[in-house]
């Protein structure tokens, strides 16, 4: 799977534009493909929980409002408890 | 081409060039002195200016979902928790080469939206919660306020980058999420609910005509309902994070279901100090998730050095999480997390660190005298500590960040000034605090230099070294005038004049009261200075006084929109006296309707959206049980009347004087038509220029004003030692700090002045038609307080100073000169010396505060036309520093127009 640098762990984000690679200290665009083997970030699009109910907007499965509480594919998960690859 | 104004006044003998005390040299002149910075800051700051603001949604996704699933909670816990829960989930990111970690939002110059504050502004045009609030006044402002097209400016979408409120970037992924998160909050946020109740104000008419025609520049309540203050860092290096939990958990057990004789409020202390430690355990895990992200780090870094600083950043966040710090980086880390943090609880700028070389001196003593660090290490943390504080964005409207604010967040440091036994409060540490200011030029932290007879002469004369480099600090702020106002204001509440000696600068010039607290390190007991009071700059927000002239000389009518403004006075104005009268009936006027509906703006924040990480921080919170919302701060009477565009107002009631009542060489009438027409010139939006000296006639002006305004022009004018302007200023001044006090802040004390401009001098000229005293139509106010008309100051700095001190400053909160300086006017160690010569008359006159751009004005117009080349040019705008190219062009045009000083 290709992923953009922008969904990867070794992506240190600058702005919303660009970030570093932390391997090669260069800095890339956001969305550029980053090289094959770079680790996925946890975002809510990769979560089980995640539920799309439009482009990039979707609900979190696990929240216990009703109804679920909205959620974004894009946003990242790193510091999620429900996080589910 | 059509004639220039400054062309027509020298086709009529007229010498406005702009230039003072000599002549500048043909070529452009640089700065004197240009060192550098520690190499590991000058890769950060690479970083930095390669990097764009970028807001994201993480922190107001996560707050608005613990928010709204608590919805029968207590509002101060409810709000705890979803603060809690919104630190919890930041995600962390650090920078290779940084040893000062953490950041608002995971991006270099991250920020995000507060939607529980206001949500309308920031949606798509088309979207109805944007025609909403359009509607309403306060977006007025951002109509003319603009942002510097370079920097890190988003001014406008690109790629898959969207651009919201001109300045900020954000993923287009994300937008959905921000107008879902935003329309959760409508008719919740503190703007509807403010704006639901302020309209049940006899006179809310009055106060939203003021702000479409941008009499006042915006509302108080929910756009920066914080800041202009000096955090408060003891606590927490005192007791560290889990002593402050244990301390509130016993406080909270104590008190729970006690009144203790206050049947009001007595038992909210329960509900308060249950926030307090969800907020603490919330900012405990913030730290702590950047304590892990570091340990991962440190895992996969493959370069030793590198990965060995990651371990040490883990332990110091894993330490300061729980425990007072021991060193002083573990004690620099502490308050560079706290500032943070606050900075997150709320939209706030001119959050100002205070003293801190005096904070953090007791570490920096006993490591230096230990040998755990050196100065040069010291010097490469405080190099640090500004590439952090410059990157500090504040996520809010155009008209606020750009039109007020200019993309500044007002992060001002304080040296000097006294300390608790009255001596010179300025140590070793605060020198290396210079020098960083000087090595590493940026904006933030811009540096206040509180001026005392006291202070070391080798102290004063490094300040004026570093103002030299032109980045526009240390600003000179009188210490013996500021005590004078601090007890004055705050005597009521207690403050005595040895406490009133530890105040310091919030925001960029505004006077905060503040306190001395025994720190204790290693056995040894030091008395350090931190803030004590709310937020200032939360009154009256910057009131137009040549607009307020233009409503008097035209029966309350606003001649830009042909609005009625205020009621009409219907009076001839056929003296003087009567003018001068009814300028004052509407400023009354208007300053009660603003007064009114910013407490309630204030009072739905307090009910709603109270500060816990900040009143925590403050005395006395902790130990009342109160928070900011309930009075548990030491002092309360913070709320304050700005003011703006002074010297025009003065000069135009001058030119009155002097043409139509004195020497009776034209009559109202004419003048009033002179000024709709513009005296034959075009507005400055046609021509995209807000200078006054490059606006241009109009090609069907036959030239019949050209006498009349070349009379208002050469009418006294402020700033050159004239008692007949002057007078108009003293009287002024005298009668402002006296009505202050009859408009009352929601917590019951009355206000005072507070008299600077910010960047409103451009985005109020920019709404106002021409001015009695030559100013056109569109033309950016002079700036500051107290800084002359570009042009008008004919006869020195020495003259301009005379004019300034003609009143006693110690009746404003500040009061504020700014004056622009050619580079060879102050060269070599004998121009340093001049400088701090022409500072320290000008204190010992009784001026509060002066700072100088020291830059050649051909620079500035080679930069506005080569933005490219001048990334870090750097200017003093108002009471701060900030990058020329992020700057908005109406400003950039006053400082090039300013008087430029080519001698002293």
């Amino acid at each position: 799977m290709t992923l953009a640098y922008r969904d990867t762990r070794e992506f240190v984000p600058v702005d919303a534009d660009k970030g570093l690679d932390r391997l090669t200290g260069k800095m890339v665009q956001a969305d550029a493909n980053a090289p094959a083997g770079y680790t996925k970030l946890p975002k809510c699009k990769f979560c089980k929980n995640y539920q799309e109910e439009a482009t990039n907007m979707g609900v979190c499965a696990v929240s216990t409002m009703e109804p679920k509480f909205m959620a974004y594919g894009d946003m990242i998960a790193v510091t999620c408890e429900v996080y589910a690859d | 081409m059509a004639r220039t104004f400054k062309q027509v006044l020298a086709d009529a003998g007229i010498s406005m060039d702009f230039e003072a005390c000599g002549r500048a040299p043909e070529t452009i002149v640089d700065r004197e002195i240009k060192p550098e910075p520690h190499p590991r800051v000058e890769k950060l700051k690479n970083i930095f200016m390669q990097t764009l603001s970028t807001a994201n949604n993480e922190f107001p996704y996560w707050y608005t979902r613990e928010y709204m699933a608590h919805d029968s909670e207590i509002p101060v816990v409810r709000r705890a928790r979803a603060l809690k829960t919104a630190f919890s989930h930041l995600t962390p990111v650090i920078y290779p080469g940084e040893k000062l970690v953490m950041h608002k939002a995971h991006y270099f110059r991250g920020s995000f939206p507060m939607p529980w504050l206001s949500e309308g502004f920031y949606v798509a045009k088309e979207d109805e919660l944007f025609q909403d609030a359009l509607k309403r006044g306060s977006t007025s402002a951002d109509e003319h306020s603009k942002f510097g097209s370079g920097g890190g400016n988003v001014v406008k979408s690109f790629n898959k980058i969207v651009s919201i409120a001109g300045k900020f970037g954000m993923r287009q992924e994300e937008v959905p999420a921000l107008l879902k998160l935003a329309k959760m909050w409508v008719g919740k946020s503190v703007d509807d609910l403010g704006h639901k109740y302020e309209q049940k104000c006899p006179d809310y008419d009055v106060k939203e005509k003021c702000m479409r025609n941008i009499v006042c520049m915006f509302d108080s309540g929910y756009t920066l309902p914080q800041g202009r203050e000096v955090i408060n860092y003891y606590y927490p290096l005192e007791y560290g994070f889990d002593g402050l939990i244990k301390m509130a958990t016993e406080l909270r057990d104590k008190v729970a279901g006690n009144a203790d004789g206050d049947g009001m409020v007595g038992t909210n202390r329960l509900y308060n100090y249950e926030a307090v430690i969800l907020v603490l355990e919330g900012i405990q895990a913030w730290i702590l998730n950047y304590a892990k992200e570091a340990r991962r780090l440190e895992a996969i870094e493959k370069d030793a050095v590198q990965k060995k600083e990651y371990g040490e950043i883990a332990a110091c966040l894993e330490w300061i999480a729980h425990n007072p710090p021991r060193t002083f980086y573990e004690a620099f880390q502490m308050i560079e997390t706290i500032h943070l943090g606050v900075l997150n609880e709320d939209a706030i700028s001119g959050m100002s660190p205070g003293r801190i070389g005096q904070v953090l001196y007791p570490y920096f003593e006993q490591d230096v005298a230990a040998g755990r660090i050196t100065e040069d290490e010291v010097l490469e943390l405080c190099e640090l500590d500004r590439v952090v504080k410059t990157s500090i964005d504040c996520f809010a409207s155009c008209g606020v960040v750009g039109g007020v604010l200019s993309g500044n967040t007002f992060n001002t440091l304080s040296v000097g000034g006294l300390n608790a036994k009255g001596q010179s409060a300025a140590n070793r540490l605060e020198y290396l605090i210079l020098q960083a200011g000087m090595t590493n030029p940026m904006p933030q932290s811009t540096i206040a230099l509180l001026y005392d007879e006291k202070l070391p002469e080798d102290f004063l004369l490094l300040a004026t070294k570093v103002i030299k480099t032109g980045c526009g600090y240390p600003a000179f702020m009188n210490n013996e005038i500021a005590i004078k106002f601090m007890c004055a204001q705050y005597g009521p509440e207690g403050m005595t004049p040895q406490e009133a000696t530890a105040w310091a600068i919030g925001g960029c010039l505004e006077s905060s009261p503040c306190c001395w607290l025994p720190l204790h390190l290693n056995g040894k007991e030091y008395m350090i200075p931190g803030g004590a009071g709310q937020p200032t700059s939360v009154g009256i927000h910057f009131m137009s006084l040549p607009k307020i002239l233009e409503l008097t000389l035209f029966n309350g009518q606003d001649q830009r929109t042909k609005e009625q403004v205020v009621p009409p006075h219907n009076k001839s104005l056929a003296t003087y006296e009567e003018l001068w009268t009814e300028f004052k009936n509407y400023w009354e006027i208007m300053c009660h309707a603003l007064e009114k509906a910013n407490n309630i703006q204030h009072d739905i924040w307090r009910k709603n959206n109270m500060a816990v990480f900040n009143s925590l921080l403050k005395p006395d919170c902790l130990s009342k049980g109160h928070l900011i919302n309930e009075l548990g701060y030491r002092y309360n009477a913070t709320f304050n009347v700005e003011s703006a565009g002074t010297a025009n107002m003065v000069n135009s009631l001058a030119a009155l004087k002097k043409i139509v009542y004195d020497d009776k060489k034209a009559s109202l009438a004419d003048i009033k038509a002179a000024i709709l027409d513009n005296f034959g010139f075009k507005d400055a939006h046609e021509i995209n220029s807000f200078s006054i000296a490059d606006q241009q006639k109009r090609e069907d002006d036959d030239r019949k004003w050209d006498k009349l305004h070349f009379m208002l022009l050469q009418a006294p004018k402020y700033g050159n030692d004239d008692p007949y302007a002057d007078e108009i200023l003293r009287e002024w001044e005298e009668y402002f700090c006296e009505d202050c006090k009859d408009y009352k802040s929601l917590y019951g004390h009355p206000m005072y002045p507070c008299q600077i401009s910010v960047s409103t001098h451009g985005a109020m000229g920019s709404a106002c038609r021409a001015t009695p005293d030559g100013r056109l139509s569109g033309t950016t106010f002079a700036d500051a307080s107290l800084s002359a008309y570009p042009g008008t100051d004919r006869n020195g700095p020495f003259a301009l100073m005379n004019s300034a001190t003609v009143w006693d400053h110690s009746h404003s909160q500040n009061s504020q000169l700014n004056i622009k300086i050619h580079p060879s006017a102050i060269r070599g160690p004998e121009g340093a010396k001049k400088l701090l010569d022409l500072s320290r008359a000008y204190m010992r006159k009784g001026g509060f505060h002066v700072q100088y751009n020291v830059v050649d004005t051909k620079m500035l117009r080679d930069a506005q036309e080569k933005p490219q080349e001048y990334r870090e040019l750097m200017v003093r705008v108002a009471g701060f520093t900030q990058y020329w190219v992020e700057i908005g062009k109406s400003v950039q045009d006053e400082l090039i127009a300013r008087t430029e000083y080519e001698g002293i």
